[in-house]
């Protein structure tokens, strides 16, 4: 079937005239020759395939090729190194062997002539291909790079760039410009360049004669340069060793004042440089001037400081008199205010004498008068105090008998009372204790039902009943402890817990063999081995998944619900996610547990110091 | 979106995570690869004309890309390119 339909494909599809030819032999017998039975049997069988030899090398190659990228990327991969090593025996000798081999320095050079090998054969097959390259494509000259030659032309063309160098610019324009037109734009490059240009090789012994000639020519014409700059300097050196000028002279002028003195440095430094250097002769007669005229102004300066002298003497004379005079007015007016003063201050203090002395009188007088009040009340308190004895004697002798008796009753109608209250309380308390029983043995029940139920109802009661005793501190945070969500699910029975264990501890065996960070292949293989496994039961020492899952269930099985959660708590990575929920519903099965304990224990505490 | 996430992880009991992760494992290959190979099927018949491995290599680009999800799905901490050095 499948045949007819790639046959019939064939027409639209595009085949080479081999494949059609296989095709049309299989299929069609018409279009191709039948090999007779004989014939069929004589020829020798050619298996389809490569030969066994070819089969054989290709694996061997491909091995080697995994081989080499194997030990190469363990050198790069730590990871990966350390794990073949811990895999494969020998390994980490063969790898420290190589390592060995590769800092060997003899290896190195080894390498290093090798590569340098590699490179001239490389050169060659360049030059080799260039030069097919050229005859095929018909350029005229086949010969392969000369070094012979191309060292010539090499030092003719460092030969001609020093004269270029040595020389002033137009002398080797001309030069040059006689130069280009005869020769080929190789040369002008850097020396050894494009050698395998080979088109202007007949031309070059040429070139190499008329570059010997100007270079000769070039030489002459710059020792007469040469001649020329040098008569030109000796000239300039005469005109400089001219005859030496005037000297220009000048008085130093010495005065008092810095500025002066600082002007007068200045210009002799002045003067000094100029007459090192040499100037004309209008300098000279300008500097003249210029000293002549600080001597003028340096005796200016001087009168004028005199001058001002004589007039601050008179002035400070003037100013002194005025002063004094002055002076002497103010010392005569504060006299006669001082002693006026004085006068007035005694009077002043006679006056506060008497004062003082007044109050002083008025203050004992009043302290006096306090006293004798303070006598006469506490003698009028003591007169009443004896009164009210003798009436109080008075009184008791009469009562004598019947108030006695009156006292006696009220003791006793108290003593009724209080028994009455006491026993009101008691049988309060008891009905109390009772009905906290009642609702103790109902959540006990609710919680050893054989299946989940919510236990929410028995709680709220329990807490109304908390509310109204006294001293159920314990009872009312333990009952607050029970969380709102808890008491409305419910919490879950041991064989329910029991039957969601079985469960869980198959999941958990199953991904109890995937490593750290594992992905689907990890996950995938844990699942698959996990099942070849053994299975342990009982309490088993050891820190194995199994042992814990054992354990575990050998608690359960003795209603020891805490062991077993503390056991499967041990468990770690995926384990420990998978049994997290079972763990979760255990334990608060558990912290319900132990809550109604409490509540049992504050019951019968209640019951016990009732009687 | 956060809402519906919650809600599912809220749903799930913890010890059915990884058979839930096998069941999206499972689902993403049979979806992917299945577009794959209807993909190749589609791309055989009309661009390559009939020929039949674009067919296999459509339906392993489908199958590859569910492997890769699942890997991810299974290791969240995965990042590509990352290469796990040992701390030193």
């Amino acid at each position: 079937m499948m045949n007819v339909n790639r046959l019939a494909l064939a027409g639209s599809k595009h085949l080479r005239p081999s494949q059609y030819r296989l095709l049309a032999q299989r299929f069609n017998s018409t279009d191709a020759q039948k090999l007779t039975v004989a014939e069929a049997a004589t020829r020798p069988v050619v298996k389809s395939g490569l030969r066994f030899r070819t089969k054989a090398f290709i694996t061997l190659t491909l091995i080697g090729a995994g081989v080499a990228g194997v030990v190469k990327h363990s050198f790069d991969d730590e990871k990966f190194r350390e794990l073949l090593e811990d895999n494969i025996p020998h390994y980490a000798h063969s790898l420290d062997k190589l390592e060995q081999l590769r800092d060997n320095e003899d290896v190195e050079k080894v390498i290093a002539g090798a590569t340098l090998v590699g490179g001239k054969i490389v050169d060659l097959s360049k030059t080799g291909y260039r030069t097919a390259s050229d005859l095929i494509n018909g350029t005229t000259t086949p010969a392969p790079e000369k070094p012979a030659a191309s060292a010539s032309s090499s030092a003719a063309q460092l030969v001609k760039k020093v004269q270029e160098l040595e020389q002033p610019k137009p002398a080797v324009a001309a030069a040059r410009a006689e130069f280009i037109p005869s020769e080929t734009p190789a040369p002008a490059f850097l020396p050894g360049a494009a050698p395998g240009k080979n088109a202007s090789h007949v031309e070059k012994p040429k070139i190499v004669e008329k570059v010997a000639k100007k270079v000769e020519e070039v030489k002459e014409k710059a020792a007469e340069i040469k001649e020329n700059i040098q008569e030109k300097i000796a000239e300039k050196k005469e005109e400089a060793a001219a005859p030496p000028k005037k000297l220009i002279k000048i008085a130093p002028i010495e005065s008092e004042e810095p500025v002066m003195s600082s002007l007068n440095a200045t210009l002799a430094q002045l003067v000094h440089i100029l007459n090192e250097n040499g100037i004309p002769e209008q300098g000279h007669e300008v500097f003249e001037k210029a000293n002549e005229e600080l001597k003028h102004l340096n005796e200016r300066v001087e009168a004028l400081k005199v001058e001002g002298e004589a007039q601050a003497a008179t002035v400070m004379a003037e100013l002194t008199e005025k002063y004094k005079r002055i002076v002497d007015e103010k010392e005569e007016h504060h006299e006669g205010h001082v002693s006026q003063l004085k006068r007035e201050l005694a009077n002043a203090f006679e006056q506060e004498k008497k004062d003082a002395i007044e109050r002083e009188l008025k203050i004992q007088q009043e302290i006096l008068r306090e006293e004798q009040k303070q006598e006469l009340i506490k003698y009028a308190m003591d007169m009443q105090r004896r009164w009210v004895r003798e009436v109080k004697v008075r009184v008791e002798n009469e009562r004598g008998g019947r108030l006695a008796r009156l006292d006696q009753i009220n003791l006793r109608l108290k003593t009724l009372e209080r028994q009455g209250v006491d026993n009101a309380d008691f049988l309060d308390q008891s009905s109390r204790t009772h009905q906290l029983w009642c609702g103790v043995k109902a959540l006990e029940k609710t919680y050893e039902a054989g299946e989940r139920r919510p236990f929410d109802r028995e709680l709220a009661r329990l807490k109304r009943l908390a509310e109204t005793e006294k001293d159920a501190e314990v009872l009312k945070a333990v009952l607050a402890a029970v969380p709102e969500s808890v008491a409305a699910n419910g919490v879950d029975s041991v064989p329910e817990l029991m039957d969601r264990f079985e469960y869980v501890a198959d999941k958990v065996r199953q991904a109890s063999l995937v490593p750290e960070n594992g992905g689907v292949l990890a996950h995938g293989m844990s699942v698959v081995l996990s099942k070849l496994m053994f299975k342990k039961h009982g309490l088993v020492p050891g820190n194995d998944v199994e042992a814990i899952l054992a354990r575990t269930e050998h608690y359960l099985v003795e209603n020891d619900l805490e062991q077993a959660v503390r056991e499967l708590n041990q468990l770690k990575g995926w384990g420990k996610r998978l049994a997290k929920d079972w763990i979760v519903a255990a334990r608060r099965r558990v912290e319900v547990g132990q809550a109604i304990d409490v509540i049992n224990t504050h019951a019968n505490l209640v019951s016990l110091t009732l009687a | 979106m956060s809402a519906t996430n919650n809600t599912k992880a809220a749903a799930i009991p913890s010890e059915e995570i990884l058979s839930r992760k096998w069941d999206e494992c499972l689902s993403n290959v049979i979806v992917k690869s299945g577009i794959g190979l209807s993909v190749g099927i589609v791309a055989s018949a009309l661009v390559f004309k009939k020929r039949s491995w674009p067919i296999s290599v459509s339906t392993g680009l489908g199958l590859g890309y569910a492997l890769s999800q699942c890997e991810r799905n299974f290791n969240p901490t995965l990042v590509p390119v990352a290469k796990y050095q040992d701390k030193k």
